[in-house]
């Protein structure tokens, strides 16, 4: 793969990859049988009852499993770019150690604080508007 | 004479070395209303999951029309204990399931809901719904396909003693305007009696203890029936000797 960008990318998304995995498992396997028990009644396929019910009775497991991921993934992408990058936060951290300038230390830092919220709280968004559903206690859950 | 709609016939039904059911045959006919009383762990519900096709390890044959059946039909309806509708669903969404994805706007749907007395409710999600409510778009999903015969397990046990009634002639008179067969599991004395053709007690019997139909009532007065008939408190009586009988 090179030292280009490809191993980066290929770190971050090895790192990415299994909460969503466990999350996605965990959110299938953990999926009420009584709602099973539905789409069997009415003679679903294995495909419909895995898109007509597994599937968005998950969605609560995966959205946090996807947040785990999206954060994994920034931790995944400075630790990529601090061993060996010309560019990028995780170089600019090492460059401003080197260099002697806590400046780009600390805006890196900082940039890094302000995306992972960023992203976060667009993740976020998205999972309160397809989740609107649920039945659960409405106002800040974290 | 044609074959019943429903004939079912168990030799025997295991849960690992423990007999559930055992020689238990049970027909049903068309727009028949029977109701399946007895004590806990009997097999009622059992006998009520063989017949919905959830369960097909036992030894027997069910015959629908005369023509054996394995697994879920789409001639029979199911309603469970509990709503069971689907939460991210809008209410037309959940009646409409049986028909597919998203088809909610369904003409019939809207014809069901109005039935049921929801017609404002069907763009509602299921969390904005009272227990009652809930239990009432379960009827209507269940009635949906068009079924030739309803299966209910204990449909009204979680609901309060008026809105009960009230679902009791709910689910009376959308039956009989449907021509559905229906039957009914409940521990509900009353609730069997009020609504049934023909009560069937089962209790578990023989040295094995297994269920088994011991007692068949048949309900002859007229409908509607008042609660207070004097008839049915006397049938009511005799299946409490019944009930007792198996106690001792």
């Amino acid at each position: 793969m090179g030292i280009d960008e490809a191993p980066k990318i290929t770190l971050i998304a090895i790192g990415a990859f299994f909460p969503v995995h466990l999350s996605v498992v965990a959110g299938i396997r953990g999926v009420d049988r009584k709602l099973i028990e539905l789409g069997e009644v009415n003679r679903l396929s294995q495909r419909a009852l895995f898109t007509r019910i597994l599937l968005p009775a998950s969605l609560p497991h995966i959205f946090t499993g996807l947040r785990t991921g999206l954060s994994l993934a920034w931790m995944f992408m400075v630790a990529a770019e601090l061993i060996a990058a010309t560019r990028g936060l995780g170089y600019l951290l090492s460059d401003g150690r080197e260099t002697g300038r806590p400046d780009l230390v600390f805006g890196a830092i900082l940039l890094l604080a302000l995306l992972g919220k960023l992203s976060d709280s667009v993740l976020k968004a998205i999972e309160t508007r397809v989740l609107s559903w649920r039945d659960t206690r409405t106002g800040n859950s974290r | 004479m044609s074959a019943p709609l429903l004939d079912l016939r168990v030799s025997d039904k295991h849960y690992d070395t423990r007999t559930i059911l055992e020689r238990l045959t049970l027909s049903i006919e068309r727009g028949e209303i029977v109701s399946l009383v007895g004590p806990s762990g009997c097999g009622k519900s059992t006998l009520l999951r063989i017949l919905a096709g959830l369960d097909r390890d036992f030894n027997g044959e069910i015959l629908i029309d005369g023509k054996p059946q394995q697994g879920p039909s789409s001639r029979i309806g199911v309603i469970f204990q509990e709503p069971r509708l689907l939460p991210w669903l809008s209410v037309a969404d959940n009646v409409a399931f049986p028909a597919g994805p998203r088809r909610g706007g369904d003409p019939r749907v809207g014809e069901l809901l109005a039935e049921v007395g929801l017609a404002e409710a069907r763009a509602y999600l299921p969390k904005q719904l009272s227990g009652g409510m809930a239990q009432r778009v379960a009827i209507a999903r269940g009635l949906f396909s068009e079924p030739d015969l309803l299966l209910l397990d204990e449909p009204f046990s979680a609901v309060d003693a008026m809105t009960r009634m009230r679902l009791q002639d709910l689910l009376l008179s959308l039956v009989r305007s449907h021509g559905t067969a229906a039957l009914l599991v409940t521990h509900d004395l009353d609730e069997a009696l009020y609504l049934s053709d023909r009560v069937l007690l089962m209790t578990p019997s023989g040295k094995t203890g297994a269920g088994r139909i011991v007692r068949e009532i048949e309900v002859s007065v007229e409908r509607p029936r008042d609660r207070r008939d004097v008839l049915l408190a006397r049938l009511r009586g005799e299946l409490l000797e019944g009930l007792g009988a198996v106690a001792a």
